[in-house]
């Protein structure tokens, strides 16, 4: 008999749901270049929503490990420090993959015979 | 300073009316400074200003109302005790806060709040949130757009607070969920105890007739976890007599 109801159910990772404010976050994370990566003002800046909704979706996908932070360093004396943010290789892949079903979506949508049930 | 429009004089509404709008509205221009706060915030000496503006002003048209031969003296009357104590007593206690009233709503102090509700847990964001109220070079934030980040902060610390409560109900769900024992008993469980009660009640025959409530309640309670388990993206282990089978398959 085996009960595996341990540790690793007090540290799973929550399962990330891509809507369309996670999406647009991982978009700019992906394309940040990394001699400028991306922080909390420049997301809400270029995505376009508010704090209240870009860093409770970062902390789900820190949680998640889509994504890993680090702090500016050295910390500037006029000002704190900046928390950039970086798509992990798991996050990468889920990007991938989430963008790829994306467009399946929308090619099958423009061509009807690639719906499924769609006649060719 | 720019200030709000008056009253117009022609708009059909007696004379009192007018009054008492006009001192509503010149007390709403210091107290809510269109243009801005005074820099520095709020004084004590603004904050009576703008009452005794209110005040006298809205007394001297009810006085005029009811007595419209009024004399010119009477038409500014010195404001009452008690109401002069309240006010009072209340900009003290504003004082002994060590503020005046407006800074409250500054976007430092809804931003200490939004740090305070996060909890010690993400005192991390403290640094985090103030560079992002500090901006960037050549584009630093306005007053506005900072109070805006700032309310933006607390609904962000409401929201972590309720995904850290939601993450702990969800712990006893998922452990069940992860647990091919527990998620077992929780369908086999419920089922077991309801066939009992059925044969205890009605005998073996019942167990016959009744059969379709034990196998609903079972079909439910299998279709929770498999909802549960699709829901929070939860896998449970493989049968030990699977993953022997593959490890053996895989010799």
């Amino acid at each position: 008999m085996e009960f595996d109801i341990g540790y690793s159910v007090l540290m799973s990772a929550p399962k990330i749901r891509l809507t369309a404010v996670i999406m647009d976050i991982l978009d700019v994370l992906t394309n940040s270049p990394s001699d400028d990566p991306a922080w909390g003002l420049r997301l809400c800046e270029v995505t376009g929503y508010g704090t209240g909704t870009v860093y409770p979706a970062l902390d789900r996908l820190m949680k998640a490990g889509w994504i890993t932070d680090y702090w500016e360093d050295p910390p500037p004396e006029d000002r704190p420090p900046r928390r950039f943010y970086e798509m992990t290789s798991t996050g990468r892949e889920a990007y991938q993959e989430a963008v790829a079903a994306r467009e399946g979506r929308r090619a099958a949508w423009l061509r009807p015979e690639l719906r499924p049930g769609g006649t060719a | 300073m720019k200030t709000m429009p008056t009253a117009d004089p022609g708009d059909g509404g007696n004379w009192a009316t007018r009054k008492f709008r006009e001192g509503f509205i010149k007390g709403g221009n210091s107290l809510f400074a269109v243009g801005g706060p005074p820099s520095g915030g709020w004084t004590r000496e603004d904050m009576s200003r703008v009452i005794e503006e209110i005040w006298a002003t809205t007394r001297w048209a009810t006085t005029r109302k009811l007595s419209p031969t009024a004399k010119p003296s009477e038409e500014r009357p010195s404001l009452p005790g008690w109401f002069v104590l309240i006010t009072k007593i209340f900009l003290l206690l504003g004082f002994l806060a060590g503020r005046s009233v407006r800074p409250w709503l500054s976007a430092g102090s809804l931003t200490w709040l939004a740090i305070l509700l996060a909890g010690h847990k993400r005192s991390a964001m403290a640094d985090e949130w103030r560079a992002h109220l500090a901006g960037w070079p050549g584009a630093e934030l306005s007053r506005r757009d900072q109070a805006h980040a700032a309310r933006g902060f607390i609904w962000a610390a409401v929201r972590y607070r309720l995904e850290d409560a939601a993450g702990l109900a969800w712990r006893p769900a998922d452990a069940v969920l992860r647990s091919r024992i527990l998620s077992n008993l929780f369908v086999w469980g419920p089922v077991i105890v309801t066939l009992f009660a059925i044969v205890r009640h009605d005998g073996r025959f019942g167990l016959v007739a009744d059969v379709q409530d034990p196998v609903a309640l079972g079909a439910f309670l299998y279709g929770v976890i498999r909802t549960g388990r699709w829901w929070r993206g939860v896998k449970p282990p493989e049968p030990k007599a699977r993953r022997a089978r593959s490890d053996g398959g895989n010799r």
